[in-house]
């Protein structure tokens, strides 16, 4: 990716990480705003893809692994309990 | 031929997974219902991260390519349960809440009230991240 491209494309993600985060604040369910940090954390990772791509390194991409792996586990434990089940069935 | 066009490749990747991005999150902004904002957020991990992580893969490093491989199978294969788990904890609470009902909750398709999850849950509250306890995850004041 060219150069300028990063820049707008890592300033771009900024803003909608920005715009998620209201989101997460603002969600009237929990449900809701469970999905919003899921999306929060996908975010996060296109970040950590963008920062990695314009520093070319390789090891920015096992942190984007490390985030998509907590947020699964934190969203599927967040809404069984939730939904009030146990977590494992 | 390849070695030119890699670049410009790489280019239009990034932008079609940052377009992507940028409508799940306006979908999420704008959509009434969980339903809705689900269905809008799904989109965001096949069309949105995994050509990311390809424009990230162009430049043909052995290292970049397997993480990026590994990475979009992991989110590919995680991102479809994790939504279908709120999906699921919203319809059996939502269902949960039609059998509390004294008319024993709306069926489908016989005309009556609308279900729960037709009805918008007002948008988004005021900054404070406070939640309303009286409604459910589908907007409906408990009764």
């Amino acid at each position: 990716v060219h150069e300028a491209i990063s820049w707008v494309a890592i300033g771009w993600t900024f803003g909608l990480v920005a715009v998620t985060t209201a989101l997460v604040f603002r969600s009237r369910s929990l449900l809701s705003r469970v999905l919003a940090l899921d999306t929060l954390a996908l975010l996060l990772i296109a970040l950590l893809v963008l920062v990695g791509d314009w520093r070319q390194s390789p090891h920015y991409l096992d942190a984007a692994l490390a985030v998509a792996l907590l947020s699964f586990v934190g969203t599927l434990a967040a809404v069984r309990y939730h939904g009030g089940g146990d977590l494992f069935s | 031929v390849i070695e030119a066009v890699r670049p410009w490749l790489a280019d239009a990747l990034a932008i079609l997974g940052l377009l992507v991005m940028t409508l799940a999150v306006v979908g999420m902004v704008r959509m009434p219902t969980l339903q809705a904002r689900l269905h809008a957020a799904g989109k965001a991990v096949g069309l949105g991260i995994v050509p990311l992580l390809a424009a990230a893969a162009t430049s043909g490093e052995p290292a970049v390519v397997a993480r990026a491989a590994v990475v979009a199978a992991f989110v590919l294969l995680t991102a479809p349960v994790s939504s279908h788990a709120i999906a699921r904890v919203a319809y059996l609470r939502h269902r949960r809440v039609e059998r509390r009902r004294p008319d024993g909750g709306h069926v489908p398709g016989t005309g009556g009230a609308p279900l729960a999850s037709e009805k918008p849950d007002g948008g988004f509250a005021p900054c404070d991240g406070s939640m309303d306890p009286s409604r459910t995850d589908n907007g409906e004041v408990m009764p």
